[in-house]
């Protein structure tokens, strides 16, 4: 597996869009599921994967395989999630003031837990998928999300506690 | 009578009441529902609102000098009551304030009131199923009021006493007194002070050139900021606080009980000092530039406590 | 209430992927410029990381306020920060009150000091991005600027309604 996924990387960062696609393939779930975690509608997730990708394929040639493909996948996805994220708290921001709205996802054939993330409030939501999901750290969700690494903390514990209550109640 | 008395009541009524400076007089009672949503619209003059136990609406006293009658209406639940006056091209029918109504409405305890007037005073008294008081140039007073509650001048005091519930004050250039509130309680000033004692558990406070001074008791989560203004804050019988609080160059003085528990993270970026005595962490001072930074947590970090200045001071201490 | 060690159960697992309700490819395909030059190809990626940091660590405000980069379809555009669509949004909205205000033919009483007040917002918010240049990323201040702006617009707008009834 391996092997193949290291020849698809070097076709790819040569232009061969039939290996990029195998390379898409692979990990278009991945992508999505820190998309639709991070963003809680459909919509934007799949706008946010489709972007991740275009600048995976755009930055290809400059990646020089000192990680792994797939954790350089995964911190481009994450933050491709997370500018999107950053602009609709903005967008809120200016034009209502109530920032805790978020896209409702009808989500009745996932687990409780996946339900239950997507309901949690917007940077609590962010947080907890960044820290206990994405395995970033408290300092590096602050500095992605644009806050005090004391709130990614508080809302972190307080993402847990909402989860703990709700997959209870179900 | 005898001729000499009967002149004499005459000359009282004379002195009394002379015709030409009050409006018309205004004595109109009905009954509404005990959930009745109230909307009174008066330009000028003074208004005051009390909640009684019975379910009617009255309206009773003198009418605007210039005002051309009133509307009365009540339909399904609504009563709308507008003291009408004439469209000017001249910007105004004078701010005189002797000049407008003198009002005094009885609403039944379970209503719901809105309050508009502009050269007007208002206060509201017992009101539980919401009310929202509106004046440009004028003071509100409100007391003892429950549910959601938005009072909101433009030149004015806003006066506010042992309110419960979901408050709301803002004016731009004026005080904001407000006592013994409890529920959730946000303050908006521009020019003015807010001078604050209160219960509420969440209390957001904004103020642009002015002080703040606020006394709160159980309060969980704290929200203020400032430009220019210092802002104290007192808060007790709060382990956790969750408080945030951000000025550009006035000074931040928060004092804590001194068994918080919380995260504190504190930062002057521009010559701001801080004076920390709650706890024996001193602040660090980038190497080059003028930053200071202080974090630290004490008892299990529960709560989370964030200052933020450009060149004001922050000073952090125990009751 | 789970526990927490429920939870962490219940957290390790979830799945690792989700798949899309939709295929994504057709689009995404469209996207992908073809590799040209080798020189060419690392250029445009250079250009698109230049894009994602502007776009997402705004650590200066652009001192020329149309900082420039070229995205991969060749085409140039503005650097934005997370600041600069708020104050986009903010000035588009002032400046339709604005309009208003002009319009109006005498200024009702209780606003005769309307510029001056409108002049101790601009000082304030002037204030605040001096402080931003400090503090970029500090949300706070972002959000004071806001509320600055929206009380602005509140002050307008009830002046001009106020004009209306009198």
């Amino acid at each position: 597996m391996q092997q193949q996924l290291e020849t698809w990387v070097h076709q790819a960062k040569k232009g061969d869009q039939q290996a990029f696609y195998q390379l898409y393939h692979q990990f278009k779930g991945r992508v999505y599921a820190i998309c639709l975690r991070l963003l809680a509608d459909r919509g934007q997730a799949e706008d946010a994967t489709q972007e991740a990708f275009v600048r995976a394929w755009q930055q290809l040639p400059g990646f020089r395989g000192d990680s792994s493909f797939s954790t350089w996948l995964h911190s481009i996805s994450s933050r491709t999630a997370v500018d999107i994220w950053r602009k609709n708290k903005v967008m809120r921001l200016v034009v209502d003031e109530e920032p805790e709205e978020q896209g409702y996802v009808d989500a009745p054939e996932m687990p409780q837990l996946e339900q239950a993330i997507l309901r949690l409030p917007s940077q609590a939501r962010a947080v907890f998928v960044l820290f206990a999901l994405e395995g970033y750290q408290h300092n590096e969700i602050a500095e992605m999300l644009g806050i005090a690494e004391g709130s990614s903390k508080a809302q972190y514990h307080r993402a847990r506690q909402l989860l703990r209550s709700w997959v209870d109640e179900n | 009578m005898t001729p000499s008395i009967k002149l004499t009541v005459l000359m009282l009524a004379l002195l009394q009441a002379p015709a030409w400076a009050a409006g018309e007089a205004i004595d109109q009672s009905r009954d509404v529902t005990a959930t009745e949503k109230i909307e009174i619209e008066n330009m000028r003059g003074e208004v005051r609102i009390i909640a009684v136990k019975a379910n009617k609406f009255s309206v009773k006293g003198t009418l605007d000098e210039k005002a051309e009658g009133y509307d009365l209406v009540s339909e399904n639940g609504v009563t709308r009551f507008q003291v009408k006056m004439p469209r000017t091209l001249y910007g105004g029918w004078g701010s005189d304030k002797n000049e407008g109504s003198d009002l005094t409405i009885e609403v039944p305890f379970g209503s719901e009131v809105k309050f508009s007037g502009v050269n007007a005073n208002v206060s509201a008294t017992g009101i539980e199923g919401g009310t929202r008081l509106n004046t440009v140039n004028g003071a509100v007073r409100a007391e003892k009021l429950k549910g959601d509650i938005a009072l909101e001048t433009v030149n004015g005091q806003i006066d506010s006493r042992d309110n419960n519930g979901r408050l709301h004050l803002t004016t731009v250039n004026g005080e904001i007194n407000d006592q013994g509130s409890a529920g959730s309680l946000e303050l908006e000033s521009v020019n003015g002070e807010i001078s604050v004692a209160s219960a509420a558990t969440d209390v957001e406070m904004s103020v642009v050139n002015g002080e703040g001074r606020l006394e709160l008791t159980g309060t969980e989560r704290l929200e203020f900021s400032s430009v220019n203004g210092e802002i104290s804050a007192a808060v007790k019988n709060s382990k956790k606080p969750r408080i945030s609080a951000s000025s550009v160059s006035g000074a931040s003085r928060l004092s804590l009980d001194a068994d918080v528990s919380a995260r504190f993270e504190l930062e002057a970026s521009a010559g701001g000092d801080i004076g920390n005595s709650l706890t024996a962490d001193k602040a660090s001072r980038d190497k080059y530039g003028p930053r200071r930074h202080l974090e630290f947590t004490t008892g299990s970090g529960d709560g989370n406590i964030e200052i933020s200045t450009v060149s004001g001071d922050i000073e952090l201490k125990k009751h | 209430m789970k526990t927490e060690q429920q939870l962490d159960a219940m957290i390790s697992q979830l799945a690792p992927a989700i798949e899309p309700q939709r295929d994504l490819w057709p689009e995404l395909s469209a996207r992908l410029e073809p590799r040209q030059r080798r020189g060419y190809g690392s250029w445009m990626g250079v250009a698109a990381a230049a894009v994602l940091t502007f776009w997402f660590w705004p650590q200066q405000l652009p001192t020329a306020p149309q900082d420039v980069v070229t995205n991969a379809q060749g085409q140039s555009m503005p650097a934005v920060s997370l600041l600069d669509v708020s104050r986009q949004l903010g000035l588009q909205l002032e400046q339709e009150q604005t309009r208003q205000l002009k319009a109006l033919q005498q200024i009702p009483d209780g606003f005769t000091d309307w510029a001056q007040q409108i002049a101790i917002w601009n000082k304030a918010q002037a204030q605040i991005e001096l402080a931003l240049q400090f503090q970029p990323d500090n949300q706070k201040l972002i959000q004071q600027l806001q509320r600055l702006q929206q009380q602005q617009l509140s002050y307008i707008a009830k002046l001009v309604e106020t004009s209306e009834l009198t």
